[in-house]
């Protein structure tokens, strides 16, 4: 059974783009075949992570949403962006940053079962074995369209009071949706704190399982933004956290 | 006479409320009588600067759009948050923090033209000096229209690549709309980038950078839990923010 996993958090900044491509790239490398969606039509930027230029898309998820163009049409291999040769697949859905597009997608009624028939769709034809979904922050109609038919969702937020008090309302949400897995992920935390004491922080906050808390990683900021971590630093420490979260994951 | 200030930025999580924040603090410091609305209404969270709880919001800004109150009744005083007296005053508009509250403003809407009546009333009730609008990212009807209505408009950025496209797009609609003044404000900067970053900020974007802000630890470590200015008076990014105060009264 391929699994969906929803990348979400309540607040913007938090690393929810970053997670969803260093986890696709370690799948990709652990042989697995992989969809990405990128549903922050917001403020999109899943595909530069994997170098893929908007002058390179012809559909985006936009079009499929609105029915003007079909799933296969607005699915990018995405594999080759990665060093070397990996034995899975990466296959992407963009969404779309032109100005027009957006302010359409924010403006228009979600429709959520045009989302519902779309990822079986990305799954069937690719054959894939797990889905990772980017969404945008704020709890919007679309990413609530996501939590709803997700298998995982992960919620991540940093150790900021308003990071703390907004994960509430998306915690809760979550819960009155029945979520199956609700995984909650620490990260951006600064070299002065306790990671172990922000991992306790954040499960007596929500009695919720903590999958990781991950550090501020000067390297990771200053990374471009078609680089991706695990890529050019495959024995960092970081990498060796994002893998044991891979594993919690898809145990 | 009073002033419209937006603080806005294309991005999320460039410090536009912890700068909001702040410039509240250090106006009413000053003796002026500071209004702040919260319109990011799809993740708000300017009230928790001020300490304000779920449980004291009462009437948010969303209870005056759908009509439930007027906007008077939506503004709390927070000017004690401040802890030393202050011979100005801060009230604060907040935007709900409820699941269901959120989810249904965003799913219907809401009449943009009564945010702006909103705005007018507030100054005129509260006898406002200065009104900041701490705004949505990006750019959106809400956003047009504050950005329209602002005396000044400061646009916060990072010093990265992401933002620069984005950030480019907002000061040209600026000018389209004619704000009349219009300010960039650069945060987070990693220390090694501090020097020289200003006049290659005002050349990119052709406008005046009004304050250079480092990246701090002690501002991280404070994450959002209290007023930076109140407990660092003397620290580079105070004396930045009161450049930038200093603009604005000017
Ligand atoms: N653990 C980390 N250490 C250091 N930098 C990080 C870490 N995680 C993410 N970042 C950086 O933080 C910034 C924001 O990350 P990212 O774009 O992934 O966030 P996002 O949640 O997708 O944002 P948005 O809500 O705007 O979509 C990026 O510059 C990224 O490189
Ligand atoms: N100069 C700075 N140095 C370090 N951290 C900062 C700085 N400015 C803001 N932050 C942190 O960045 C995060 C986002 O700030 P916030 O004001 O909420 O941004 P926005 O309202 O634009 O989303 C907060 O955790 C805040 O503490
Ligand atoms: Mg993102
Ligand atoms: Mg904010």
């Amino acid at each position: 059974m391929p699994t969906v996993i929803v990348v979400h958090s309540f607040r913007r900044g938090t690393g929810k783009t970053s997670l969803v491509a260093n986890l696709a790239a370690l799948l990709a490398r652990a042989g697995k075949r992989v969809g990405l969606v990128d549903l922050n039509i917001e403020s999109p930027s899943l595909h530069y992570a994997f170098g893929l230029k908007d002058s390179a898309i012809t559909c985006y998820l936009n079009d499929v949403l609105r029915q003007a163009c079909s799933v296969e049409q607005a699915t990018y291999d995405v594999t080759t962006s990665l060093q070397g040769s990996a034995p899975g697949k990466l296959y992407l859905l963009p969404a779309s940053t032109r100005f027009l597009d957006i302010s359409m997608a924010l403006k228009g009624d979600f429709d959520s079962e045009a989302l519902d028939a779309c990822i079986p769709e990305l799954i069937e034809n690719n054959q894939l074995d797990i889905v990772l979904v980017d969404t945008r922050a704020g709890l919007t109609d679309d990413t609530l369209a996501a939590i709803a038919m997700t298998d995982i969702l992960c919620i991540i937020l940093r150790p900021d009071a308003q990071d703390f008090q907004g994960t509430a309302v998306t915690v809760d949400l979550a819960r009155r949706l029945d979520v199956p897995r609700l995984i909650m992920i620490g990260n951006l935390v600064p070299k002065t704190y306790n990671l172990a004491e922000v991992t306790k922080e954040i499960e007596t906050t929500y009695h919720c399982e903590v999958a990781i808390t991950l550090p501020l990683n000067p390297d990771m900021m200053t990374l471009s933004s078609a680089d991706i971590f695990v890529e050019v630093n495959p024995e960092s420490p970081f990498t060796q956290e994002l893998k044991t979260l891979l594993d919690h994951l898809i145990l | 006479m009073s002033k419209i200030v937006s603080v806005h930025s294309f991005r999320g999580g460039t410090g536009k409320s912890n700068t909001t924040a702040n410039l509240a603090a250090l106006l009413a410091m000053q003796g002026q009588r500071v209004g702040i609305v919260d319109t990011d209404i799809a993740s708000p969270g300017i009230h928790v600067l001020f300490g304000l709880s779920e449980e004291d919001m009462g009437h948010s800004l969303n209870d005056y759009l759908w009509g439930k109150c007027s906007i008077k009744e939506t503004a709390h005083d927070v000017t004690s948050s401040l802890k030393t007296g202050v011979s100005g005053k801060i009230y604060l508009i907040p935007s709900s923090i409820k699941a269901g509250e959120i989810a249904r403003i965003l799913r219907e809407s809401y009449d943009v033209g009564l945010l702006n009546d909103g705005f007018t009333d507030l100054i005129d009730e509260m006898q406002l000096d200065i009104l900041l609008i701490d705004t949505h990212p990006g750019i959106n009807e809400e956003t047009l229209l504050s950005i329209a209505i602002s005396d000044v408009l400061l646009v916060i950025l990072r010093p990265d690549n992401q933002d620069y496209q984005g950030t480019s797009v907002t000061v040209e609609v600026a000018r389209k709309l004619d704000v009349p003044s219009l300010y960039l404000i650069v945060n987070k900067v990693p220390h090694v980038y501090m020097n020289g970053i200003g006049p290659k900020i005002e050349q990119t974007y052709n406008a005046d950078v009004a304050a250079i802000l480092p990246h701090s630890d002690e501002m991280m470590a404070l994450a959002s839990a209290g007023l930076f200015v109140a407990q660092y008076p003397d620290h580079p990014i105070t004396a930045e923010l009161k450049k930038v105060v200093a603009r604005i009264l000017a």
